[in-house]
């Protein structure tokens, strides 16, 4: 007669059978993360733009949705310190400005036909990437690779808020009202902002010129 | 605009997946995925072409990955999903076997017990493979990869309540299965 096959030799068997077991070796597993970069690279900020419109659009956030903003990666804070209004071209670094304009894959002749014109002024921003200056407006245009990988805003209180911009790049946002762009490098007062991304890239335009011109500016730039 | 009143802020930061993070993970958990996807398949063949894919959903998926929970279940749900998928466009049939080199290796030690546990094991294999997938799949992650019933949820996407008797329903069909073929 077969012996039973009680829990303990049914048990023993399977727990044997898993360093036993015929599997493929690791040897042809290679950490690839080549082909869905594209897709994967554009998340991050796309999901950044998500929460920053979350964040701005919470003015007044009651303790319950302290914890929702939480969860979102919104950190609530007070904020002692006072930031002075400047221009975010106060620390950057002057380069030619034609040399700046061949870095953003933009023609010059783009840029002159746009309300702005030619730019009055470039250079490199502690952050990275290529900043474009204007005198018209105090208006400048940060431009980033598409795959910078830190978005950190500060909304004041009092903010006129944000709203997305269907068509213009992959990804925009339009934000009217006072805020601070906090990057690793510093933090900066800032006022009125168009910010898209497209497939390479990311543009800020931030201008005290109106939402209107600021937005037919950046159409313009992202369709050369 | 900010005359040192007190004012309140909101920030968002996001950051990106840490590759270093994700690599180390990976790498740790690579031969479970490959026993893993081996078991759905029912055939080593081609699962390590699983895992590789496996992997690069789970990379793409790794941003929204909540870094406090355990991640090896987390990756072995992606390996047992990809496999699933797998195995439905190839209709494969279960093959499982044991390596070559370890069973001459057991029965050369030779004594009467490790050869009837040899015999054992090569019964409760051939077993295995007359199971369903869901049913190989429960008792791989219970046995071979010794998960707890938590961690099984999450990687069967289920209530641990079920399981635990989806786990008892297998093992009672793998032990009708070893007792008809003592009887036959």
């Amino acid at each position: 007669m077969a012996e039973p096959w009680t829990d303990a030799r049914l048990d023993g068997a399977l727990y044997a059978l898993a360093d036993m077991l015929d599997v493929p070796g690791d040897e042809q597993l290679v950490i690839d993360r080549a082909a869905p970069a594209r897709r994967r690279r554009r998340w991050p900020l796309l999901v950044a733009a998500a929460v920053l419109l979350v964040v701005i659009g919470v003015v007044a956030i009651a303790p319950a949705r302290d914890t929702v903003a939480r969860w979102f990666g919104v950190r609530i804070e007070r904020d002692d310190g006072a930031t002075a209004r400047g221009s975010f071209a106060d620390d950057v670094a002057p380069l030619d400005v034609d040399d700046v304009i061949g870095r953003t894959g933009i023609e010059a002749a783009a840029f002159d036909a746009t309300t702005l014109g030619r730019p009055d002024a470039a250079g490199i921003p502690p952050e990275g990437g290529v900043l474009l200056a204007w005198r018209a407006g105090a208006t400048t245009l940060w431009v980033r690779p598409g795959d910078d990988d830190i978005v950190v805003v500060k909304k004041l209180i009092g903010s006129h808020g944000a709203k997305p911009i269907d068509d213009l790049g992959d990804y925009a946002v339009s934000i009217d009202g006072d805020h601070v762009l906090e990057t690793p490098a510093r933090r900066v007062a800032a006022g009125r902002v168009l910010w898209w991304l497209d497939d390479a890239q990311q543009w800020r335009l931030e201008s005290e010129l109106d939402a209107t011109t600021m937005l037919a500016v950046g159409r313009a730039l992202a369709a050369s | 605009m900010n005359d040192g009143r007190l004012v309140m802020g909101y920030e968002a930061s996001i950051r990106p997946a840490d590759p270093t993070s994700f690599d180390a993970r990976v790498r740790q958990t690579v031969p479970s995925a490959l026993r893993l996807a081996t078991v759905v398949l029912g055939t080593p063949d081609g699962a390590d072409d699983v895992v590789q894919v496996a992997m690069e959903r789970a990379w793409s998926a790794f941003e929204h990955y909540d870094q406090d929970r355990p991640f090896r279940p987390w990756f072995l749900r992606i390996v047992a999903n990809t496999a699933r998928n797998d195995r439905r466009q190839r209709g494969r049939r279960a093959a499982l076997r044991v390596r070559a080199e370890h069973e001459r290796g057991d029965v050369q030690a030779s004594a009467e017990d490790d050869v009837l546990v040899v015999i054992d094991r090569t019964r409760v294999l051939a077993a295995l493979n007359h199971l369903d997938v869901d049913d190989r799949t429960v008792i791989a992650l219970r046995y071979f990869e010794q998960l707890t019933e938590a961690e099984m949820a999450e990687v069967l996407d289920c209530a641990p309540g079920t399981v635990k008797s989806r786990l008892s329903r297998a093992r009672q069909r793998l032990r009708q299965l070893l007792e008809e073929a003592d009887d036959g």
